[in-house]
C-alpha cells in the first residue's frame, strides 16, 4: 500500500486501486471474448462516510459492491479493507470480516423463510458464536431501535416489503460493523417504505457512525449520500462531493445524470 | 561449518583415515625407506633429487641423460603426494576452526589425478628398455596411483557432508517456515469459543423447512440401498447352492442378481445424483447467504456433509429393516413353494456389509459429481445459480458426436462377439455412448435453431425449458433410458428366453452319460446284465480350456484353479451322434493339425452364450488335450495349451446340457489328429502336460488315464435304481476325476438333471418377475420425483403464461407435454436399442426362426405391458401436474 494511505490509514475503510473485473462468457476460452465490467476503478471511501454509486442499469454498480463485500474476487486490481490488501487475505479472513466489519442490505431483502425475524436478526451473531442470551438481547435491541420489535416473531414471508428491509438493516448491524454495503436497498419498495429505510440509513450513518456504501439509481435517494460516485460503462465519471443542502445536491446529480 | 556438528566430526574423522595412507612408508629404496616428506627432507639434506634418486633406485642411471628427468618427476609425485597430505591436514584444521576449506579437498584430487597421469608414463626415451615400474619397484609405482583414492574419498566425503548440511538446513528451514505459517494461520484465524445451541437449532430449522427437497434424496437413497440390499440377499441365498449336492445349482440366478446389482449400481448413482443436484442447488440460496454471512469454510461443510450423511445412514437403516423383512417373506415364501429351498443361505452380515459398502460407493460417487457440476456456480452470492440457464453443449460437441459414435460401435461390435459372453458392461457403454451422442445432437440442433429465431420463436413455450434445463433434462432422459433398456433388453431377454427355451426332456438325450476310460469295462457289463441297458460307446479326450470363470484374470502367468472341461470327439463320433438325434451332420472344414475345430454348445436358449475360453477374452481358444492341469508353465503355455481356431459352431444338446455351456461342450477334431492325440495319457505329465518317457511314466503318479471313452446309457425305468446305484461306484472310482471342480463329474444323470433345469427355471421365472417389478417402480418413482422437483418451477411459469394470457387449453396441452416428454423419448430410445441389441443375443445364442417367432410372442404381451403401465403412470401424472398447476383456478373458472 503506498504512503499516503498509510497516512491516513486510521480514516480509510476502503482503497480501490486500478480495480478490474471481467467476465468470460458461457461457453468461451478464459481471457477469450471477456466482458469488461469494471475497467479499473480508484477511489477511497473514508471512516463514516456515506458514499453512493450510481450508474445506468449494466454499468458494474452492483459488480463493485460484490467486490467490496468481498462475495466476488476482482480480475485484477488492489482493494484494501482497513489498510489490509484482501488479495493477501485467506478465505476464511474474508469470511471473518463479512461476518464482523461488513452489514450486507440486499434490494430483495435476501432473509431465510425458514427462520423467524428474530433468528434473521441473529444470524450474523449466531454465526460468530455469540452466547444465546447475547444474541437474543441484542437483536431485541436492535428491533427495538428500528420498531421492529413486534414482528420478532413473524416469518418473513408474513411482512411487508419495507418491514422486510428493515430486519435486513437490523441484521447487518447487530455485528456493530464497521462498514454497511447496500445494493438499492430502496429498490423493490415504494416511496414511503423507501423514505423510511434511507432515514434509518442517514441515521445508522450520522448517528452510529457507520460508514455506508450504497448503491442506487434512484437520484432522490442519492442524495442523501455524502458523496457519489457515477459509474458509467466499468469507469468512474465522476466523484460528486456534497455541498450545500440536500436539494441543492439533488439538482446537481439531476444534472449528472443526463450525461450517463 | 558448525564446530562438532556430525557433519564436521565425519570430515575430521576421514581425514585422519586419509593421513594412515599419507604417513605410510612407501619409498622403498635400496637403503632406505621414506614417507613423503622425509624424501623431500632427504632431497633438501642431499643437496637435489638427482643424486637421492641414484643412490636408492641405482637402475635408474640406465636412463642415461633422462635420469635426471626421473629423478625430478619422481620428486614431483612425493612433492604432490606431500601437498595433498598438507591440504587435508589444513582442511581438517579449518573445520575445527568452523569453516569449510573446499579447495584444499579439489586440488589434493586434481594432484591424485596429476599423479597418474605422470606416473604412467615413463621418462625413458625410445629403445630404452625400462621404465618407471622397474626402475622403482612394484610398491613405489603403484601407490602414488591410491592418492586419487584417498584424496578422493576424503573429497567426495566432504561434499556428501557439505549436501547433507545443505539439505539439512532447508528441512530446518522450510519446517521453520511451515512452523511460522500454521502459527501465523492459528494467529489470524483465532476463533475461540463454540457454537450456542441456536446455531444447531437454525440448522435443524432451515433443515425442517427443507425437509421435502431432502424426502426426495431420503428415498432416493432408501430405494437405492432396499434394492441392492434385496439384490445382495438373493445374490446370498443361491449362490449357497453352488454345487450339485446344494440342491439346486443356482448358477443362473446367481448370474441374474449379478447383473441386477450391477444394474442397481448404475441406476442408484443416476437417481442419486439427480436428487442430490435438486437439493444441492434448493438449497443453495440459503447456504449463499450464509456464506456471504461470513460462516468460516470448515463449519459450513461439517454442517453440509453432516446433514447428508444423517439422510443417507437414516435412508440405510430403513432399507436393511425393509429389505430384512421382505426378505424372510421371501425365503420363507420358497421354502414353502418349492422344499428345494430349504438348504437356501440365510441372510447375514455379508448382506449388510456389501449392500452398504455399495451403496456408500455410489453415494460417495454421487456426491463428487454433484460438488464437480456446482463448480460452476462460482461466487459467494449464489441467489441467481438457481436459475440460471445450463449450458446446452460446448465447442467440442461434434467431437463428442465423433468420439461417442466410435466408443459406442467398438463397444456394438465387442458385444455381437461370443467370447465377450454378453457382458452387461458392454451395454453399459453403449448406452452412456447413446447418451453422449444424444446430448451432444441434440445440443448442436438446439444452438442452431436458437440462431434462427423465425424458427424458434413460434416454439419458443414448448421449447424454452428444454433450453434452460438441457443438462438436467438429459441426464434425466439418460437415466429412464438406461432404466428402460434394462427392462426391455437386459432382464426381458432373461425372462422371456427361460419361457421359450426346449422342454428339459429335449436337453438330455440319454439316460446316463458316463466318461470313462479302459479300466471300466466292468461297470457296462453289469449294466447290460443287470439292467438291460443299451450302451453306446465312442472315443473321445478331455479337452480342457484355460479358464471357465468370467473373473479377469488377476495373473495371467497362474493356472487357473477352475479350467474349462470339455468332451473332445473325432469328426466320425460327431457324424454319429448328429444321426443319433435324428439330424444331418453339417460338413466340417477341419484340419490335420486339430488346429481348427467345431464346437457344439450344449446349452439351451436361456442360458447366455459364453466363450469356451474365457482366457484373456481371446478369440483363439486354449485347449490342452488332457485333464486340467496343476501346474503351468506360462512360457511355454501355447504347447500344453495351443491355440486352436473354431471355424464352426452350433448350439445343441447332442450327450446333454448337463452344464449349460459352461462345461461339457463338445470340441470336435478331424479324425486323423483325433487318432493321434487318444493315447497321448500315456506320454502326458497328468500335473505339468509336458511330455513323459516311457520309463517314467508310472501310473497314478506320472500319468492318469483320463476319460477316454464317452458311454451313452439308456435304462428301461424299472432298472434306474439299480443302474443310479451302479453309477454311484463307479463315481467312487473316479474321484481324482471329479476332483478339479465340483461341477464336473464323472458321469450325469439326466433325471436329476431335467429336475433341477426346471426348479431353475421356475426360479429364473420369479426372480426375473421381481427384477422387473422392481425396475417399474423405480421408473415410475423417478417419473414422479421429476414432476415433483420442477413443479416450483412450472407453477412461476405457468403463472406467467397465465398472466399474459396464454388459454387454459394451450397451458394445460403444454403441462402435459412437459411430462410426456420424459416419458416417450426414453421410452422410444430404449425401445430401438433393445430391439437392436435382442436380435445380437439371438444371433449369439444363434436362435432358430422358431425361436424367434417364440419369444416375440411373450415380447410383444412384456413390452406391450410395460408400456401400458407407463402410459397409465403417465396419464396420471400428467393430471396430477394440470390439478396441481390448474387445479383452483379451474374451479374458480367453473364458478
Amino acid at each position: 500500500m503506498n504512503e499516503k494511505y498509510d497516512e491516513k490509514q486510521g480514516e480509510l475503510v476502503l482503497a480501490a486501486e486500478g480495480l478490474i473485473r471481467n467476465y468470460t462468457k458461457t461457453g468461451e476460452q478464459k481471457g477469450k471474448d471477456e466482458i469488461k465490467v469494471l475497467k479499473g476503478l480508484n477511489f477511497q471511501v473514508d471512516r463514516q462516510e456515506f458514499v453512493g454509486i450510481m450508474g445506468r442499469s449494466g454499468c458494474g454498480k452492483t459488480t463493485l459492491l460484490k467486490i467490496l463485500g468481498m462475495i466476488d474476487r476482482q480480475t485484477d486490481g488492489k482493494l484494501y479493507f482497513k489498510g489490509s490488501d484482501t488479495e493477501e487475505l485467506w478465505k476464511d479472513e474474508l469470511a471473518d470480516i463479512r461476518r464482523r466489519d461488513i452489514g450486507f442490505v440486499f434490494q430483495d431483502f435476501y432473509l431465510m423463510d425458514s427462520l423467524t425475524v428474530r433468528e434473521n436478526i441473529m444470524l450474523p451473531k449466531i454465526l460468530d458464536k455469540g452466547t444465546a442470551k447475547d444474541c437474543i438481547q441484542k437483536a431485541e435491541e436492535s428491533a427495538e431501535q428500528f420498531g421492529i420489535r413486534h414482528l420478532l416473531d413473524k416469518k418473513p414471508y408474513e411482512l411487508s416489503g419495507g418491514e422486510k428491509q428493515r430486519v435486513a438493516i437490523c441484521r447487518a448491524l447487530i455485528n456493530d460493523p464497521e462498514l454497511i454495503l447496500a445494493d438499492e436497498p430502496t429498490g423493490n419498495l415504494d416511496s414511503k417504505s423507501g423514505d423510511v429505510v434511507i432515514s434509518t440509513m442517514t441515521e445508522i450513518n450520522k448517528e452510529l457512525g457507520k460508514t455506508i456504501v450504497m448503491v442506487t439509481h434512484d437520484p432522490k435517494m442519492a442524495s442523501y449520500c455524502s458523496r457519489l460516485i457515477l459509474l458509467k460503462d466499468g469507469v468512474i465519471l465522476e466523484d460528486l462531493k456534497k455541498e450545500g443542502d440536500q436539494e441543492e445536491f439533488y439538482q446537481k446529480i439531476l444534472v449528472k445524470m443526463k450525461e450517463l | 561449518m558448525k564446530r562438532g556438528s556430525k557433519g564436521s566430526i565425519v570430515i575430521i574423522m576421514t581425514g585422519l583415515l586419509t593421513q594412515i595412507y599419507y604417513c605410510y612408508p612407501w619409498i622403498r629404496g635400496g637403503e632406505h625407506t621414506y614417507t613423503g616428506l622425509t624424501w623431500l627432507s632427504a632431497v633438501f639434506r642431499e643437496g637435489g633429487a638427482a643424486e637421492l634418486v641414484a643412490r636408492e633406485f641405482p637402475l635408474s642411471q640406465e636412463l642415461g641423460g633422462n635420469a635426471g628427468a626421473f629423478a625430478l618427476q619422481f620428486t614431483g609425485i612425493v612433492l604432490a603426494v606431500t601437498i595433498a597430505q598438507l591440504l587435508t591436514v589444513a582442511t581438517i584444521l579449518a573445520v575445527f576452526s568452523g569453516r569449510l576449506f573446499k579447495l584444499g579437498s579439489t586440488i589434493a584430487l586434481v594432484l591424485g589425478g596429476a599423479c597418474c597421469m605422470i606416473i604412467a608414463n615413463p621418462v625413458a626415451p625410445d629403445g630404452v628398455f625400462i621404465g618407471n615400474r622397474e626402475i622403482l619397484s612394484d610398491l613405489p609405482y603403484i601407490y602414488p596411483y591410491f592418492l586419487v583414492v584417498a584424496a578422493g574419498i576424503f573429497f567426495l566425503v566432504l561434499r556428501a557432508v557439505e549436501a547433507w548440511d545443505e539439505g539439512t538446513r532447508r528441512m530446518h528451514k522450510d519446517r521453520e517456515e511451515r512452523k511460522a505459517y500454521r502459527q501465523e494461520r492459528r494467529r489470524r484465524l483465532y476463533f475461540p469459543g463454540r457454537y450456542s445451541r441456536l446455531y444447531y437449532q437454525i440448522l435443524w430449522k432451515d433443515l425442517k423447512y427443507r425437509f421435502k427437497d431432502m424426502m426426495f434424496l431420503f428415498l432416493s437413497v432408501w430405494l437405492s440401498g432396499l434394492f441392492l440390499f434385496l439384490g445382495f440377499g438373493i445374490y446370498q441365498m443361491f449362490s449357497g447352492n453352488y454345487g450339485e449336492d446344494g440342491g439346486l445349482l443356482g448358477l443362473g440366478l446367481v448370474e441374474i442378481m449379478r447383473d441386477f446389482l450391477v444394474a442397481i449400481a448404475f441406476l442408484g448413482l443416476f437417481l442419486i445424483i439427480a436428487a442430490l443436484s435438486f437439493y444441492q442447488k434448493r438449497k443453495l440460496a440459503g447456504s449463499g447467504l450464509i456464506k456471504t454471512l461470513g460462516i468460516r469454510k470448515k463449519t459450513f461443510f461439517w454442517s453440509s456433509l453432516a446433514e447428508l450423511l444423517g439422510c443417507f445412514a437414516a435412508a440405510y437403516l430403513c432399507a436393511a429393516m425393509v429389505g430384512t423383512v421382505l426378505l424372510f417373506f421371501l425365503r420363507n415364501g420358497f421354502a414353502a413353494w418349492m422344499p428345494e429351498y430349504e438348504n437356501a443361505g440365510f441372510v447375514s452380515f455379508f448382506v449388510a456389509g456389501w449392500s452398504l459398502v455399495v451403496l456408500a460407493l455410489v453415494c460417495f460417487v454421487a456426491y463428487l459429481t454433484c460438488m464437480e457440476l456446482g463448480k460452476g456456480y462460482g461466487s459467494t452470492d449464489t441467489r441467481g445459480a438457481a436459475v440460471r440457464w445450463e449450458k446446452p453443449v460446448g465447442r467440442s460437441a461434434w467431437v463428442t458426436v465423433l468420439i461417442s459414435v466410435a466408443a459406442g460401435a467398438a463397444c456394438f461390435a465387442f458385444y455381437g462377439q461370443r467370447r465377450m459372453g454378453e457382458k452387461l458392461l458392454l451395454v453399459c457403454g453403449i448406452l452412456l455412448c447413446v447418451m453422449l451422442m444424444i446430448r451432444s445432437l441434440w445440443g448442436i440442433w438446439l444452438r442452431m435453431r436458437q440462431k434462427r429465431q423465425e424458427a424458434f420463436l413460434p416454439k419458443l413455450t414448448k421449447e424454452f425449458r428444454i433450453r434452460c434445463r438441457f443438462r438436467t433434462m438429459i441426464r434425466y432422459m439418460s437415466m429412464l433410458m438406461f432404466l428402460n433398456v434394462f427392462v426391455m433388453m437386459v432382464f426381458s431377454v432373461k425372462f422371456i428366453s427361460s419361457q421359450i427355451a426346449d422342454e428339459p426332456e429335449a436337453l438330455y438325450p440319454y439316460d446316463y452319460v458316463y466318461l470313462a476310460n479302459s479300466q471300466d469295462e466292468a461297470y457296462f457289463e453289469a449294466l447290460q446284465q443287470e439292467c438291460e441297458a443299451e450302451v453306446l460307446s465312442f472315443p473321445m479326450v478331455r479337452a480342457t480350456t484355460l479358464d471357465a470363470t468370467e473373473q479377469p484374470e488377476e495373473d495371467y502367468r497362474v493356472i487357473v484353479v477352475q479350467q474349462g472341461q470339455n468332451t473332445g470327439i473325432s469328426e466320425s463320433t460327431y457324424r454319429e451322434l448328429k444321426k443319433l438325434a435324428g439330424e444331418k451332420p453339417r460338413d466340417l472344414m477341419l484340419d490335420e493339425a486339430g488346429e481348427k475345430i467345431h464346437v457344439v454348445y450344449q446349452q439351451d436358449q436361456a442360458s447366455k452364450a459364453r466363450p469356451l475360453d474365457w482366457y484373456l477374452c481371446s478369440s483363439r481358444p486354449y485347449v490342452h488335450i488332457g485333464q486340467a492341469l496343476m501346474g503351468h508353465n506360462y512360457i511355454t503355455r501355447e504347447q500344453t495349451y495351443p491355440p486352436r481356431e473354431i471355424v464352426s459352431e452350433e448350439r445343441e444338446a447332442l450327450t446333454g446340457a448337463y452344464r449349460q455351456g459352461r462345461y461339457e461342450n463338445l470340441i470336435v477334431f478331424s479324425d486323423t489328429y483325433f487318432e493321434s492325440v487318444k493315447d497321448c495319457w500315456k506320454t502326458t505329465d497328468l500335473l505339468t502336460g509336458e511330455p513323459v518317457s516311457e520309463e517314467e511314466a508310472v501310473p497314478d503318479v506320472t500319468i492318469h488315464e483320463w476319460p477316454t471313452r464317452l458311454m451313452l446309457v439308456n435304462v428301461p425305468e424299472k432298472y434306474q435304481e439299480r443302474a443310479d446305484e451302479i453309477l454311484g461306484e463307479f463315481r467312487k472310482s473316479h474321484a481324482f476325476d471329479e476332483a478339479f471342480d465340483p461341477l464336473v463329474k464323472s458321469a450325469y444323470i439326466s433325471a436329476d438333471a431335467r429336475h433341477q433345469r426346471e426348479t431353475e427355471r421356475q426360479m429364473e421365472t420369479i426372480v426375473n418377475g421381481i427384477v422387473l417389478l422392481m425396475l417399474l417402480a423405480v421408473e415410475i418413482f423417478l417419473l414422479r420425483m421429476k414432476m415433483k422437483m420442477d413443479l416450483p418451477e412450472l407453477r412461476r411459469d405457468y403463472r406467467f403464461f397465465e398472466v399474459f394470457g396464454m388459454s387454459s387449453a394451450e397451458r394445460i396441452r403444454l403441462m402435459k407435454r412437459e411430462v410426456s416428454r420424459y416419458v416417450w423419448v426414453p421410452l422410444i430410445l430404449a425401445g430401438v436399442i433393445s430391439l437392436v441389441l435382442t436380435g445380437t443375443v439371438f444371433g449369439l445364442r444363434m436362435y432358430e426362426i422358431k425361436d424367434v417367432q417364440n419369444y416375440l410372442k411373450y415380447g410383444i404381451l412384456l413390452w406391450g405391458g410395460y408400456i401400458l403401465a407407463q402410459a397409465v403412470n403417465l396419464k396420471l401424472m400428467q393430471r396430477s401436474l394440470v390439478r396441481d398447476l390448474e387445479g383452483t383456478k379451474t374451479g374458480r373458472n367453473k364458478k
